[in-house]
């Protein structure tokens, strides 16, 4: 898979910077892969990507919408702010109710295969 | 709840859709592929559930109750979105092909609805097809990717159109009172107008990756069986409304017989959904995050 820088434009007319970087076949699905990791936000006015080590930039070609356009906490980063706090106080009434979360969900298949693998290995030892 | 104002029946209809088919999306995360398309998989979920939210906001003054009650209060069968969204999401072609599927099918429908003569309604949806786009774009993009990729990612995909297709007709079954929406330009045109303008270009993009068979020999989806969902009448099944080649283009032929999603009849699979997407509602009702 190729490595592509991704830069961004603050604002309009400002100098593109390098924001991070994303593994993807080509450019078109770096563009899309992009926005999604990077803008989920509205970091910036616009972006491009770049393979890396080359000067080549690609510019998205129409920014509208980067971020999304229907306004959800989930795009605000304070919405974020007391994460932990509420957590805590969501286990804290759940456990008064007796409900508990005994198990990762979904169902953890890596522990699973490393536990099928031990037993094969055990298996094989005897 | 009015069960037969046809304003709210297609209200219910879309944002289930969105709700369903998104709560399918989110069970990707930390299972995509790859880290980057987790992200991205992961955050299409999230905007299809917003998007739920925006269209249950319009619904709760005629349905009588709040969003939440409405997205996580009500009983399997009073959910009226298309069979296909409640479908497992099994292996990565089946997943890009329904979503190409879908979100090919939500464009034409949401094209339509940006005219409907009620404004909210038509304001909402201009505002979901920024969002959207790029939906459809990731679809695209996947879609050829697999169409043109190695011989197992085509199979793969192919297998999951096979699959996927019937039941994405189904998107487009008539809705109860389709004909009052009609006539006061809620809706600006049929479910089944819509549907031959979908399959023009769903075939057109099936040709040009030689994978148009698919179109003529999609799988039988299997019988609809009685669930908790709502009761499947006497001898109905999920039978696959016919396509047909004339001249250049696919039309639909038959009806959607026993497809029944916009009535409230599911199968099994939404039975499992619904208990895990509406548990923590029903156990702590009132809960605030």
């Amino acid at each position: 898979m190729i490595v592509w820088d991704v830069l961004q434009r603050r604002r309009a007319g400002a100098d593109w910077e390098v924001v991070g970087g994303v593994k993807a076949p080509d450019a078109d699905f770096a563009i899309l892969l992009a926005r999604e990791s990077l803008f989920r936000r509205r970091e910036g006015e616009t972006y491009a990507v770049r393979r890396r080590d080359t000067e080549d930039l690609i510019e998205v070609p129409d920014p509208t919408g980067i971020g999304g356009v229907i306004d959800r906490e989930f795009r605000r980063m304070d919405s974020f702010a007391g994460v932990g706090g509420k957590h805590r106080r969501i286990h804290e009434q759940m456990r008064e109710r007796g409900l508990v979360i005994d198990r990762p969900r979904p169902p953890d298949r890596r522990q699973r295969r490393s536990a099928k693998q031990g037993d094969a290995e055990e298996t094989a030892r005897a | 709840m009015p069960e037969d104002d046809p304003r709210l029946i297609l209200l219910l209809a879309l944002a289930d859709d969105e709700l369903v088919i998104g709560h399918r999306h989110s069970e990707w995360t930390g299972w995509a592929p790859h880290l980057e398309e987790d992200l991205a998989f992961s955050s299409i979920a999230q905007d299809e559930i917003a998007h739920a939210r925006v269209l249950l906001e319009l619904a709760e003054p005629l349905a009588g109750r709040g969003v939440d009650e409405l997205a996580l209060g009500r009983s399997p069968g009073e959910y009226r979105h298309a069979v296909i969204c409640e479908r497992p999401n099994g292996h990565w072609g089946y997943t890009v092909a329904r979503q190409y599927l879908y979100d090919t099918a939500d464009d034409v429908r949401l094209a339509a609805l940006e005219g409907s003569s009620d404004a909210d309604l038509a304001a909402a949806v201009k505002t979901i097809r920024l969002e959207e786009r790029y939906h459809v774009e990731h679809a695209r993009i996947w879609f050829r990717r697999l169409a043109e990729g190695p011989v197992q990612a085509r199979e793969h995909l192919s297998e999951g159109l096979e699959q996927a297709v019937p039941e994405a007709l189904a998107l487009f079954e008539e809705l109860p009172g389709e004909e009052a929406l009609l006539a006061d330009g809620v809706l600006p045109r049929s479910m089944s107008d819509l549907l031959s303008t979908w399959l023009v270009g769903l075939g057109a993009d099936l040709e040009s990756v030689s994978l148009d068979y698919v179109l003529s020999r999609h799988k039988r989806v299997g019988e609809l069986v009685p669930t908790s969902s709502g009761e499947a009448e006497e001898g109905s099944t999920l039978e696959v409304p016919g396509l047909e080649r004339r001249g250049d283009r696919w039309v639909a032929v038959g009806g959607f017989a026993g497809a029944g999603g916009r009535r409230g009849k599911h199968t099994e699979d939404f039975d499992e959904l619904w208990e895990e997407m509406t548990m923590l509602y029903r156990k702590v009702p009132g809960a605030t995050w």
